[in-house]
């Protein structure tokens, strides 16, 4: 008798194992994120934008519809936003397919270290996901759609993704993972600035038919310089290529320099930066590089002499550049060659003799031997 | 001459225990100067022509040779049939054994005793191939229903006169002859005792098929895998006893009983012995990977369409999600309906006529599948799973294997659909621990994946090449050092 | 006792498998904020301790050959001191059980399924490892035997790959200051968790027939070596700070991961081994539970006590609150209160052994009493 009793109180005690069920229809899949903090009020603002499945497939729609929908809701505290969905997204709120996030400057200037807490702290969202900063509004970007790849996050993903290609670890280190982990480096990380190009959002899938990209699109313009979670200036994308150069990540790098009057574009590739610290007196940046000349320019036939001076000329831009980014870590004072997290002083970081040492060896030239030119009489 | 004398006791006694079966024949045959004799016999199993021509028609021949050389008519009798005499029998019960085992019983009143001659009529089907183990290369011969044949099947083989037949006779109203075969000098001799003693306990009233067989000396009854292997090829029997293991053969089916069954052997299909080893090997792991997504395909896709969304590439939840838009059930629903439809059809298919059945097979599978989709009852992904998942059932060899997959496939499906992949990964280890606790025969069922037998590897997981193959298998711990 | 037999290397896996289960799940979080870089060290000589002490259990099994610890404990101490000691011994295997378990439904809700109540995880996987314990030990070897070499490919392939990608070795140069005897005070629960839970395995000692020495040693041994790298893979790849304040660094280190494009989310490989690994141990655990009960008050079958102490388990386990008690107690507690079941305990055994003079030391192979 006890048996089948105790038999039946198993089962029903394991139903209650499917009250995690959520079933794939109910769940409103957020591909992107948007948010933004008012410095006065200190209300958040949150972008979702959410995919439609079956807008997306290939079956069941005629191409027009739409692939994305995006909601916004305002909050005071970030924990509140699961609930607030409730009142108007007609499904479930499901983050764990994030692909980026958007951050806008004036938040990114109050610091985002609460954002941070919170990502880490929510089993549901991953902080392997990109972390960008925009300098256009928030709700341009928001409540665009983009051709080619008709989700906007994957769209954003992918960009981030070709640029990682030249990168050591494969991808750029400008997710938010690589943010939390510099919150107590002293170096300062960079994440990319998107801006859009146009003052009107793209709005309608109206948008999806025009040919011309570049009227109303998301383009990166550079890096912001965060420092212990909190935005304290920009770069270009020059100059942030050459910060991930010289802290070793970078290993795929598009240079021109200027010999004998022509431009030679130039691919420096398996770049290798290291560090010889003298002695706690001084630091030495050794940078060799393998180039590979895409475009070439001169009227002169490629000879060895010639290749010699192409790797002069690139060491000396390089070097010239390297001077310059060190001048302006010093004049900001931001550490971006991340001394002190090498063991240098904090008093003494800015005045720490750095040289640089690059080199180059010219091994791959395409082609052609030489260009064609035209002699003039 | 059909009649019956009513003076002979014994012929009515017989007539009487039957039943007064209307096959029941007593002939009287006159033997010149001796007396007469009464020819026994049911027309409906012997073989008419033996009785006449070869037992009949000699004793009236040589009775007309007018020779008085015999002393009386068993001498004459002894001297004249050419057909073996089986055996001379005294006590009253016999005959009748006898008589329904199909020989014919001759009585003599004159020194009261009874012979017994075999004349069983032997009509079975010829050898054919085998219709459930087809094989591109190798032997097309196939057990038959008759055990004699078996044994001649297996023997021309076997040419080994360490080759044991043991018989045994079980069942109270079927007396269905049991054989069991090993190799003496190979088999171990733990086995074969615990196969004797346990064919030896079997105490039922009926034997019909070798499946009763199987049941009754098994180890454990509620397992769904089988501890016996059941073939019907002779090929595979005698490789397996060459391996030391012990078969038993059932007369009336064709299935050969074959043990001790590990569960690695399951996998292996004689066929790996006729192909070249590298093949056999990678159709072996084919088979084994079939395996695996039978029983997981359906539980994996309900966990992590219910429960588990955050595992699937963004993609591929796309478009699942745009699949699943308009059909009302939950997954685990969904599943359920989709296979309780296709076990279904698979069992209908099994009893249509062989005309209808092909229909019902591109009919069930493009059809309905296909019409299910479209009206929007069920997701075009869960007929992808479940047709999958109904295919790799099919490629294990060994029949009572697949049927164990679909069970196991079926419980880990309603796991999966009440805890998602805590559940299913439960059930799993729950599968791996009633495995790892089989015997069979005292033979652990893993074997030799656990325990850890190495040099057993080179036959289980993958099939070497036969030069190479020289010790035999270290877990069957059979006598013979090498090959 | 039932008539099972243990290979040398069934031991082996089932001491891996018992010391480093849960550890180096739950482990790496605190310990990492408590010793920051210097982490490894900490293992390193908790290492050191563990094979310290399994030799002085070894020591004592040696003595008696053939017996297994409740068996010594009533032997040695007579009837009733030793059903008292042997009572707390039982009470010992079940807090382990109970904390396993524990744990299991812990990382379970907080990563994967957060709205099922704890105690049907509990009930679920104490079902099946009460079915495992009623096959007996050799069944619980076999599956330990069987899963081993998937459990290591399925996390080692992907971990090596994914980590040496991340590896930073700046990560390791948080100004921290060392100070050996600080640490040492703060870190003691690593000596308690999990090396002196291995006396638990003394249950098992008779079983093995050969080669029980090596195994248990190399089984510690390794499971040290395992733990000094999982908290060396947080660190190097997720940095000092995050792991330190994440709950289950490894978890986030997997979740983290992506190759190629199409190949991430594979926190549900981890996930799987983590249980597994969970219902190993907890089965090894419970079969020591169920079996010193069997043998104190004389049961038979062990079916009769192993499928109603899953109700006493599953309503044990939900003795803390939540997580933050349990690693709190933890941090005060535990050393104290393994240190009387791993130190004081043998020791005491040892001193009335030897002064009443028993010396069961193996005479002609160490016949077991039937």
């Amino acid at each position: 008798m006890l048996k089948p009793i105790c038999l039946w109180a198993c089962i029903i005690l394991l139903c209650t194992g499917c009250w995690d069920t959520k079933e794939i229809n109910q769940l409103a899949i957020v591909n992107l994120g948007g948010v933004d903090k008012n410095p006065e009020t200190g209300t958040i603002t949150a972008y979702y934008q959410v995919i439609n499945p079956s807008g997306l497939s290939a079956r069941l729609s005629g191409g027009q519809n739409a692939a994305v929908y995006t909601f916004h809701f305002k909050e005071y505290s970030l924990g509140k936003f699961t609930v607030k969905t409730n009142t108007l997204m007609p499904r479930q709120l499901f983050m764990p397919h994030m692909q980026a996030i958007i951050v806008t400057e004036r938040y990114a200037k109050q610091g985002v270290l609460d954002l941070l807490n919170y990502y880490e702290l929510s089993p549901e969202r991953r902080s392997n996901i990109v972390f960008i900063v925009t300098e256009s509004p928030l709700s341009t970007i928001m409540n665009s759609y983009t051709p080619l790849d008709r989700i906007p996050g994957r769209y954003i993903r992918s960009l981030t993704n070709l640029t990682g290609q030249g990168y050591t670890s494969g991808f750029e280190p400008i997710r938010m993972r690589d943010m939390i982990k510099s919150i107590y480096r002293r170096k300062p990380t960079v994440m990319p600035t998107i801006k859009y190009t146009s003052n009107r959002s793209a709005d309608t899938t109206e948008r999806l038919e025009e040919a011309d990209v570049n009227k109303q699109s998301i383009v990166f313009t550079g890096g912001a310089v965060f420092i212990h979670g909190r935005m304290v200036g920009r770069f270009d994308i020059p100059t942030k290529l050459i910060f991930s150069l010289l802290n070793g990540d970078l290993i795929t790098y598009v240079e021109t320099v200027y010999l004998n009057g022509s431009m030679i574009d130039l691919e420096a590739r398996d770049i290798q930066a290291e560090r010889h610290w003298e002695s706690g007196s001084g630091l030495t940046m050794k940078v060799h590089a393998n180039l590979r000349v895409i475009n070439n320019q001169q009227n002169i036939v490629m000879s060895e002499q010639n290749l010699h001076a192409i790797e002069e000329a690139f060491n000396k831009k390089l070097e010239e550049k390297a001077q310059s980014l060190l001048k302006l870590a010093r004049q900001k004072n931001w550490d971006l060659l991340g001394l002190q997290d090498q063991g240098v002083e904090e008093r003494k970081w800015r005045t720490f003799p750095v040289s640089f040492e690059i080199s180059s060896s010219a091994r791959m030239i395409g082609n052609t031997i030489g260009p064609y030119f035209f002699e003039k009489e | 001459m059909s009649g019956f004398d009513p003076v002979e006791p014994i012929v009515s006694e017989i007539k009487a225990v039957l039943g007064h079966s209307p096959d029941f024949i007593c002939r009287k045959v006159v033997i010149q100067g001796l007396s007469h004799v009464y020819c026994m016999y049911l027309t409906t199993i012997t073989d008419s022509s033996v009785i006449d021509e070869l037992i009949v028609k000699p004793i009236k021949e040589t009775s007309l040779q007018d020779n008085q050389s015999f002393k009386d008519s068993v001498s004459l009798l002894r001297a004249s049939i050419p057909v073996p005499e089986k055996k001379q029998i005294a006590s009253k019960d016999d005959p009748v054994k006898n008589i329904l085992e199909g020989n014919c019983v001759i009585w003599d009143p004159s020194s009261q005793t009874l012979l017994v001659y075999c004349t069983a009529k032997n009509d079975y089907r010829s050898i054919t191939e085998p219709s459930s183990e087809a094989v591109i290369r190798g032997p097309r011969e196939g057990f038959l229903e008759d055990i004699e044949s078996n044994v001649g099947l297996i023997r021309k083989r076997l040419k080994s006169s360490n080759l044991i037949f043991e018989e045994f006779s079980i069942g109270s109203a079927t007396k269905t002859t049991i054989y069991m075969t090993y190799l003496a000098n190979v088999a171990d001799d733990a086995i074969v005792k615990e196969f004797r003693s346990r064919i030896s306990a079997v105490q039922t009233d009926s034997i019909l098929e070798s499946a009763y067989m199987e049941e009754w000396i098994q180890d454990k009854t509620f397992s769904p895998f089988p501890q016996v292997l059941s073939t019907e090829r002779p090929d595979a029997v005698a490789a397996k006893l060459i391996e030391g293991q012990v078969a038993v053969l059932t007369q009336g089916t064709p299935m050969v009983l074959v043990g001790p069954l590990t569960f690695f052997q399951m996998f292996s299909s004689p066929e790996d012995y006729y192909q070249r080893a590298d093949i056999a090997t990678l159709l072996r792991w084919l088979r084994m990977f079939s395996f695996l997504l039978a029983i997981f395909t359906p539980a994996l896709y309900v966990a992590i369409v219910s429960f588990h969304q955050e595992l699937l590439p963004t993609p591929l939840l796309i478009n699942l999600a745009a699949q699943r838009e308009e059909v009302p059930f939950p997954a685990i629903v969904e599943a359920l309906i989709m296979i309780i439809t296709f076990e279904i059809l698979r069992e209908a298919g099994l009893r249509m006529p062989r005309i209808a059945g092909q229909a019902i097979s591109i009919v069930g599978a493009l059809v309905i599948g296909q019409a299910a989709v479209e009206a929007g009852l069920v997701s075009a992904a869960m007929v992808i799973v479940v047709s999958l998942t109904a295919i790799s059932n099919f490629i294990s060899p060994l029949y009572s294997f697949g049927i164990a997959q679909r069970i196991i496939q079926f419980a880990f499906m309603l796991l999966s659909g009440v805890m998602g992949l805590f559940g299913l990964m439960c059930g799993v280890f729950f599968l791996l621990v009633h495995l790892v606790s089989i015997r069979s025969f005292g033979v652990k069922y893993m074997t030799p994946l656990a325990p850890v037998i190495v040099s057993d590897w080179k036959d289980t997981l993958v099939r070497i090449p036969h030069n190479w193959m020289k010790r035999p298998t270290g877990s069957l711990r059979t006598k013979k050092g090498r090959r | 006792m039932e008539n099972a037999r243990i290979s040398g290397w069934q031991m082996f896996v089932i001491t891996f498998f018992f010391t480093a289960g849960t550890t180096w799940i739950i482990l790496p979080g605190k310990l990492i904020s408590d010793a920051k870089q210097y982490s490894w060290l900490v293992c390193l000589w908790a290492m050191v301790y563990g094979l310290a002490i399994a030799l002085l259990w070894l020591f004592l099994a040696k003595r008696f050959p053939g017996k297994n610890l409740i068996e010594i404990v009533t032997l040695v101490l007579g009837r009733w001191a030793g059903g008292l000691v042997a009572l707390f011994y039982i009470l010992y295997f079940t807090q382990i059980a109970s904390w396993v378990t524990r744990n299991l439904s812990d990382f379970m809700n907080i990563s994967l399924m957060p709205r099922t109540p704890q105690s049907v995880f509990h009930v679920m996987v104490l079902i099946i490892c009460a079915y495992a314990v009623v096959k007996g030990i050799e069944s619980i070897a076999m599956v330990t035997e069987l899963l081993t070499p998937y459990l290591h490919f399925v996390f080692w392939i992907p971990v090596t790959w994914g980590v040496a990608r991340e590896w930073d070795w700046q990560n390791f140069n948080v100004p921290f200051e060392f100070h050996f005897l600080n640490t040492f005070d703060q870190t003691k629960y690593l000596l308690g968790f999990p090396f002196m839970e291995t006396v638990s395995l003394m249950m098992l000692f008779p079983y093995v027939h050969n080669r029980l020495k090596t195994s248990y040693l190399l089984g510690v041994f390794a499971a040290g070596t395992i733990m000094i790298l999982s908290v060396l893979m947080p660190i190097g790849s997720l940095g000092v700070e995050r792991s330190a304040h994440l709950v289950y660094p490894i978890f986030v280190l997997f979740r983290e991961m992506q190759f190629t494009g199409f190949l991430e989310h594979l926190e549900a490989i981890l996930a799987i081994n983590i249980l597994f690994v969970v219902c190993l141990k907890l089965s090894i655990v419970f079969y020591c539970a169920v079996l010193a009960i069997c043998q104190l008050f004389g049961v038979k079958k062990r079916s009769a006590v192993a499928y109603p102490l899953i109700w006493f388990l599953s309503a044990y386990s939900l003795l803390f609150e939540n997580i933050v008690m349990n690693v709190e107690w933890v941090d005060n507690y535990l050393f104290h209160y393994y240190a009387l079941y791993g130190i004081v305990f043998p020791v005491l055994l040892l001193l009335v052994a030897w002064m009443r003079r028993m010396n069961h030391a193996p005479l002609s192979g160490g016949n077991r009493p039937a």
